[in-house]
């Protein structure tokens, strides 16, 4: 087997090759530009603008990081549906214990913290995120529930302590930090552009250059083949969810930031999102195939869309179904660019000439002996 | 031996005759102009050892598979092949091992099956008076409306037997209907199959258990090697006629090679032992086993699928939890709850079915350091190091095919193999649980795997390695165990044995 050679005189076909079996990513890319082009002809004056685009990359801002826990969530072949609902109780508590306003909790009763205490009032609502990942994660791997209806559960338990702790009001007196981080420029480009950018590059490393990271790829591809190699599955799925609750944390605390206020109303339109623009990059719903790359491309085919539909003169009202076309659209390309990467991979198979197994009946015939 | 020809008389009785069933794979001939008829209200056995052509002549007969030759008469009607939906409306049906039922739906749903009551809408009321009709005509005492996954295993299958009459079966194939039974349930289905015999229907029965057949075939079809060596009146044979006839008369000239594979076996081992099984008990396959592998030994538990050697293996691997027993590894009590204790206490797995064991969608490199990464590299990969120890391993194991980018699943079966046994070698095992390794493999492969695990009990390993073929027993193991419905039966150790010996043992009778 000469391996240089085999990469090297293929030319034109190895680049095709190439392509065929990164079409996962392409396919999404591919999606992108066409979608870029298209408002940028249809709109060229306010599209193309770059504060305009701008805007788009902030618009996804807080998506992405939720986006980059959710990827994570989906590589080991589950779904987090607390995602919002999470990122909206990490903003009310962050500001609740700021303000100074009473946590009432169970046993303990009520906590109450001096007003100003901004890293008190982020720590709490990171440490509720984190627990909230760590309850979705133990029910989904120690008690085997599916993680659909576990985190289902863990929705409703956040969406209510949010509702409970803000008691349905919202509170302007939010963290400076919050809004430092959602609400401020360095230069021209937003804080908050730069703090998701980082998430998801940080995201990447963990997923790419870790041991951990590949657990997480083939626990999702094969979690039997995990276990018969003595990979703690239970371990990694708990952890994934645990980082996943931290980041929709993270992500609703910078987004109380970005808005200027916290409410517990504020979250239930970024669930679907967030599923669907990591879905939209070309991650699988089923485990094992994807990336931040591709969750990358997913969440700004998603801005490009959500913000070049209001640069159209379309109805208001008709943004929502265009929108819901063109994800249908967007995925069934996905689909279709899967079917090419694993045609290419069945292709790279025909090189093999011992016996398939099942291919063949087994033979009787006495083995050679070995001794 | 008093035989009967198949189909020499004219027999108005006959259901099915099957003339010249031939059947090629690839080139191999699988089934080579076998005979094959069937009475109203028989039970026939056929039997043969794996490979024989058992489930080829099944599945030429059920429609499973297109005859490359011969011809089929079912009633009235002569075709040269069937399909599933003809052979289904011809009378024929087939229960497998893997029962092919809903285990959520009732009883009555599942004997009534995809026709219901007719019609578009269920009509309740009827699919139970006509389920429970069905039942009461093949007398099982069953309630219509149970859940099916609320019965016994053994009831299930009689269950599927009822929907296969229900749908309007004359002759009904039953593969290893026994094998997952406990003795009760054994008992149960020869009851009822006997009973339904006497009411016509005419049963055909592959089994593994000769013990099943002396007591309750009416005659018995043996196969070797795709070709029909005889079939005979049970009351006529002995079972030690009926392993002779499998394995073939010694006597014959082609024969010879298959008793030139009569090894002998070293004495035990002195090295100290490095798994220990105590009266391990593992319902209900495992019924109590004891026995020990020692160090750079390989031990080859050999028995068939319901001897329960493949569960004891799973249970070393920290896979099963024993309700009585104790595991040592290395003279020390532990107790293995998951199989991630099991690697850590250095026991590696190899299970039957690779694509279980794989990732088929991911490179070979992240596949082959799956189960030593965490010693191969720190908290951030080091992907120089798992090239160096693929490329190591690629040369080594003589692995084909190995390319950058290339997935687990572009492999071949041999190569994939080789594959799992890079995964733990790396790091040599205390203990190496190897369970059917070169089952579907060509020779060539197989002899490199042979060779791979010889050389890792030289290098120390203790290997287990369970498997229901004699001949992967014979070749691989330094010592054999017997396992035989949850139980070891027999120790070859120190002695010759050949494939007749050990094969009679697994039957568990008496040595020819």
């Amino acid at each position: 087997m000469n391996l240089t050679r085999s990469s090297q005189a293929k030319g034109s076909a190895g680049l095709r090759d190439l392509a065929e079996r990164n079409a996962t990513f392409l396919g999404p890319l591919a999606a992108l530009l066409v979608l870029v082009l298209l408002f940028g002809v249809m709109a060229p004056d306010t599209f193309l603008s770059s504060s305009n685009l701008t805007n788009v990359l902030s618009q996804v801002s807080v998506l992405a990081i939720m986006a980059a826990g959710m990827t994570l969530v989906l590589l080991l072949g589950h779904i987090d549906l607390s995602v919002a609902a999470v990122g909206v109780l990490a903003g009310v508590v962050s500001a609740v214990v700021y303000s100074g306003l009473p946590l009432t909790l169970p046993v303990v009763g009520e906590l109450q913290a001096d007003p100003g205490h901004q890293w008190l009032g982020i720590a709490a609502a990171m440490l509720i995120s984190v627990l909230f990942g760590l309850l979705s994660g133990l029910l989904t791997a120690r008690l085997g529930i599916p993680s659909f209806i576990a985190t289902l559960g863990v929705l409703e338990m956040a969406q209510g302590l949010a509702f409970y702790w803000s008691q349905g009001k919202n509170i302007y007196d939010v963290p400076p930090v919050s809004k430092t981080l959602g609400d401020s420029f360095v230069g021209p480009v937003p804080v908050i552009v730069i703090v998701a950018v980082v998430t998801l590059a940080l995201g990447h490393v963990l997923l790419t250059w870790t041991r951990f990271g590949r657990y997480v790829y083939m626990c999702g591809a094969n979690p039997r083949a995990a276990e018969l190699s003595g990979i703690p599955i239970r371990r990694v799925t708990v952890t994934v969810f645990v980082i996943a609750g931290g980041l929709f944390g993270f992500a609703g605390v910078i987004a109380v930031g970005r808005l200027g206020s916290a409410q517990a109303t504020g979250g239930g339109d970024l669930l679907l999102p967030a599923i669907a623009a990591v879905v939209l990059g070309g991650t699988s719903l089923f485990g094992g195939i994807g990336s931040m790359k591709h969750t990358a491309v997913g969440l700004l085919l998603y801005g490009v869309l959500n913000n070049g539909l209001d640069q159209l003169d379309i109805s208001i009202y008709l943004k929502p179904f265009a929108r819901g076309a063109f994800l249908i659209l967007a995925i069934a390309f996905n689909i279709a660019a899967l079917r090419v990467a694993s045609r290419a991979r069945a292709r790279s198979s025909v090189e093999d000439t011992d016996v398939q197994d099942g291919a063949a009946p087994q033979t009787s015939e006495p083995l050679p002996a070995a001794r | 031996m008093t035989q009967t020809r198949a189909g020499t008389a004219v027999d108005t009785d006959l259901v099915l005759v099957a003339r010249g069933m031939t059947k090629l794979y690839g080139g191999v001939l699988a089934l080579h102009d076998v005979d094959f008829d069937l009475r109203a209200g028989e039970v026939h056995a056929v039997v043969g050892e794996n490979g024989a052509g058992k489930s080829t002549l099944i599945k030429c007969l059920s429609g499973g598979v297109r005859p490359d030759g011969g011809t089929i008469r079912i009633g009235d009607e002569e075709v040269t092949s069937l399909s599933p939906t003809s052979a289904q409306g011809a009378g024929v049906a087939v229960v497998h091992q893997e029962l092919s039922l809903f285990p959520a739906l009732t009883v009555a749903e599942n004997v009534l099956g995809a026709r219901g009551t007719g019609g578009p809408l269920v009509n309740w009321r009827r699919t139970r008076r006509t389920a429970a009709e069905t039942l009461a005509r093949v007398g099982l005492d069953l309630d219509p409306r149970a859940r099916l996954d609320q019965l016994p295993i053994g009831q299930q299958q009689l269950v599927e037997i009822a929907r296969a009459l229900f749908s309007g079966a004359r002759v009904i194939i039953l593969d290893e209907p026994t094998s997952s039974l406990s003795p009760d349930e054994v008992e149960l289905l020869f009851g009822f199959v006997h009973e339904l015999a006497g009411q016509g229907v005419a049963f055909v029965l592959i089994t593994h258990f000769l013990e099943d057949v002396m007591a309750h075939a009416d005659r018995v079809t043996v196969l070797r090697n795709g070709s029909l060596v005889t079939c005979v009146e049970r009351a006529s044979v002995s079972k030690h006629d009926l392993v002779e006839a499998m394995i073939g008369d010694s006597s014959s000239v082609l024969q010879a090679t298959y008793e030139g594979l009569r090894v002998t076996l070293p004495p035990t081992s002195e090295e100290p032992a490095a798994l220990t099984l105590r009266g391990i008990v593992l319902p209900p396959a495992v019924v109590d086993m004891s026995f020990e592998v020692r160090r750079g030994e390989v031990v080859g538990i050999y028995g068939d699928l319901a001897a329960g050697h493949a569960e004891a293996a799973e249970f070393v691997f920290g896979g099963r939890k024993a309700s009585r027993g104790e595991l040592l590894i290395d003279g020390v009590s532990t107790v293995l709850t998951s199989t991630t204790k099991a690697r850590a206490h250095g026991v590696a797995f190899i299970p039957a079915d690779r694509r279980e064991a794989l990732a088929l969608e991911q490179p070979i490199s992240w596949n082959s350091s799956l189960a030593h990464l965490h010693k191969l590299t720190g908290f951030f990969l080091r992907s120089r190091h798992e090239r160096a120890h693929l490329a190591k391993w690629t040369e080594v194991l003589r692995i084909r095919g190995v390319q950058p980018h290339k997935t687990a699943g572009a492999l071949s079966g041999g190569n994939q193999q080789k594959v799992l046994f890079a995964r733990w070698l790396e790091y040599p095992p205390k203990v190496m649980v190897v369970v059917e390794p070169t089952r579907g493999m060509d020779v060539g492969a197989k002899s490199d795997v042979v060779r791979i695990v010889r050389e890792a009990a030289r290098q120390g390993t203790a290997v287990l390695l369970v498997s229901s073929e004699p001949e992967t027993v014979l070749t691989f193991a330094d010592r054999i165990l017997v396992a035989h419905r949850g139980r070891i039966v027999r120790e070859f150790t120190d002695t010759q044995v050949s494939k007749n010996e050990l094969m009679a043992a697994g039957h568990d009778m008496e040595s020819t």
